[in-house]
């Protein structure tokens, strides 16, 4: 039976660095495959796993955990505050115009309020991890739109930590009034480390971080899941409490700590994405189709405003706007976490799989967008370089080959 | 660093990413370049028509970096020098030992707030004859360290006192 369990599960991770690399030599993010391999091997799937459910099941809980504290063990709480105070305004217009698409789909579907504000979240939060690959592999970060971007992807990640409180909140919450207690000590609880964080933050960095390598991953690892653990006993939800913990750790700390547990997040990250697949009834994803391509066509269409109105409040011109919108409109990691809380608290049966058909539908038009709109920047400047071309660089042509011209006469 | 007063560097965080800082050149460009959390060094060109748009960009490691400026520095330096030598003449490099007494063996640099204290900074540590340069709060101490500090000669002397001190 062991060596079984062996077997699957190697041939599960071998499968995953497949589609991991194939994702890499195209440029495209892993997740929608991972979440397509789950599908693949799921219970009501012609090809079921069993690989002890329980095992796929920490691991992917793990992987939550590590997602969040890394995403928070990259930001500083002074990034946060001044990216907040920038970009405050395109924020707003981000938060109405992407939570509503997934809020009132919901609803017309006849959702409970709480799967509805679920699905909005889903549709409301953009991948900054695919935004911020792309932007990084394209070489744009030099470009005049790209502070506009991060700005509005630090924000979101700042109103995820409030948001997944809230929605853990009220999955747990039985009556309005018990929810509205909780949303308010989650609130109190977020504003309270984020305050203790800012003023104690480089002890905590200091405390922990003078051992070798491998105490340093024990201890990271142990710290980080006590208070995932303590945040979820508050009800907080762990998730929100390993990401407010990763803002706590700065400096050489912050440096260390992703380079250890970088790893093991891409490990459990890649087992929760899988998890998440495992879970969806392939046969659930038609009936979903319809609502699934609207959302797609409507939630791309809103994130390329935001991006327009981002970029603009930071004086980039149309193909700056064009690039941060495209930028924006890839759904990934942080959808799939939220409509785990739903699916979690059994909440909505049709809340996983149209999640999964908009964030593998999103997840593979943002990119797709971002190389067209490389493609437009390249067909203008050739239409520009025409114009004044070598009256600019006069001579650039010349000093391609004075070196040779000067070897030549030595 | 100074910069010819119509050169406007702007400085711009990326959050996540580091920090950009960039100038316009006279054919429109921007130049610039972004420092990362992570360590290294972007080094971009915006388009000639479209100033938005990098045009190109290489990443540089640390070392590279250095070697660039240095490179840059040729030119520079010499013009520049006349006015650093006047005003780094308040600023004086010393050499100061932790000795095997000092409360210091086996602490972290960040222990003894020299910066706080004295306005000091270490800009390298030596250890067995090996220059180890800008040490971190984490680097720990061991005896017979030769600590390399840049300050005033007052904060340099009460650096000394400092780190004399005994357990």
């Amino acid at each position: 039976m062991r060596g079984v369990f062996l077997l699957e599960l190697g041939a599960v991770l071998l499968s995953l660095t497949f589609l991991a690399r194939l994702a890499g030599r195209f440029s495209f993010s892993p997740i929608p495959l991972y979440l397509g391999l789950g599908l693949l091997l799921g219970e009501h799937s012609l090809v079921p796993l069993d690989v002890s459910r329980e095992f796929v099941d920490l691991g992917a809980e793990l992987g939550v955990i590590l997602l969040l504290f890394l995403l928070g063990v990259e930001y500083s709480i002074s990034e946060l505050t001044a990216g907040a105070r920038r970009a405050h305004k395109s924020g707003t217009v981000d938060l109405t115009l992407n939570f509503l698409p997934g809020f009132v789909v919901g609803w017309v579907l006849g959702w409970s309020f709480t799967a509805a504000f679920l699905l909005g979240g889903v549709t409301y939060i953009s991948s900054s991890g695919i935004a911020a690959k792309l932007m990084r592999d394209l070489g744009w970060l030099g470009n005049r739109e790209a502070p506009a971007v991060l700005s509005v992807l630090v924000i979101e990640d700042l109103v995820m930590a409030v948001y997944l409180a809230v929605a853990a909140a009220l999955v747990l919450g039985a009556s309005v009034g018990g929810a509205a207690w909780s949303i308010l000590g989650a609130v109190v609880i977020v504003a309270a480390v984020l305050a203790a964080a800012s003023r104690f933050g480089s002890h905590i960095s200091r405390l922990v971080f003078t051992q070798s390598d491998e105490s340093v991953l024990l201890g990271m690892l142990g710290i980080v899941l006590t208070v995932a653990g303590l945040a979820e006993q508050v009800r907080v939800s762990a998730a929100v409490g390993a990401f407010l913990l990763g803002l706590a750790v700065s400096g050489e700390a912050a440096h260390r700590a992703g380079r250890l547990l970088g790893p093991l997040r891409d490990l459990f990250g890649a087992t929760f994405f899988l998890f998440f697949g495992l879970q969806v009834d392939p046969a659930a994803i038609p009936p979903i189709l319809a609502p699934a391509m609207v959302l797609v066509v409507v939630a791309a269409t809103t994130k390329l405003i935001t991006g327009w109105v981002a970029a603009s409040s930071f004086g980039a011109t149309a193909g700056g706007r064009r690039r941060a919108g495209a930028l924006l409109i890839a759904r990934g990691e942080f959808s799939i976490i939220i409509a785990e809380l739903g699916v979690e608290g059994g909440l909505e049966p049709q809340l996983a799989p149209l999640t999964t058909a908009v964030v593998v539908g999103l997840a593979v038009l943002g990119p797709v967008a971002v190389h067209l709109t490389g493609v437009i920047d390249r067909r203008e400047l050739r239409g520009a370089i025409v114009l004044h071309g070598g009256r600019h660089y006069p001579h650039a042509f010349e000093s391609n080959q004075s070196p040779r011209a000067v070897e030549k006469t030595r | 660093m100074t910069t010819p007063r119509d050169l406007k560097v702007e400085r711009t965080p990326l959050p996540g990413i580091g920090l950009r800082l960039e100038f316009v050149v006279g054919d429109g460009r921007r130049v610039g370049v972004i420092h990362r959390q992570r360590g290294g060094v972007e080094l971009f060109i915006s388009h000639p028509n479209k100033p938005d748009l990098t045009a190109t960009s290489v990443d540089l490691t640390a070392s590279e970096a250095a070697t660039l400026t240095e490179l840059f520095g040729g030119s520079v330096f010499s013009h520049e020098l006349s006015h650093l030598r006047e005003a780094a003449s308040a600023v004086v490099v010393d050499w100061l030992p932790i000795e095997t007494g000092s409360r210091f063996v086996d602490r972290p640099l960040g222990d003894t707030e020299l910066r706080t204290r004295t306005s000091v900074s270490i800009v390298a540590v030596i250890r067995d004859g090996t220059a180890i340069p800008s040490p971190t709060p984490m680097f720990v101490f061991a005896a017979g360290d030769v600590v390399v500090a840049v300050g005033t000669v007052e904060g340099l002397a009460a650096a000394t006192e400092i780190l004399r001190s005994e357990a």
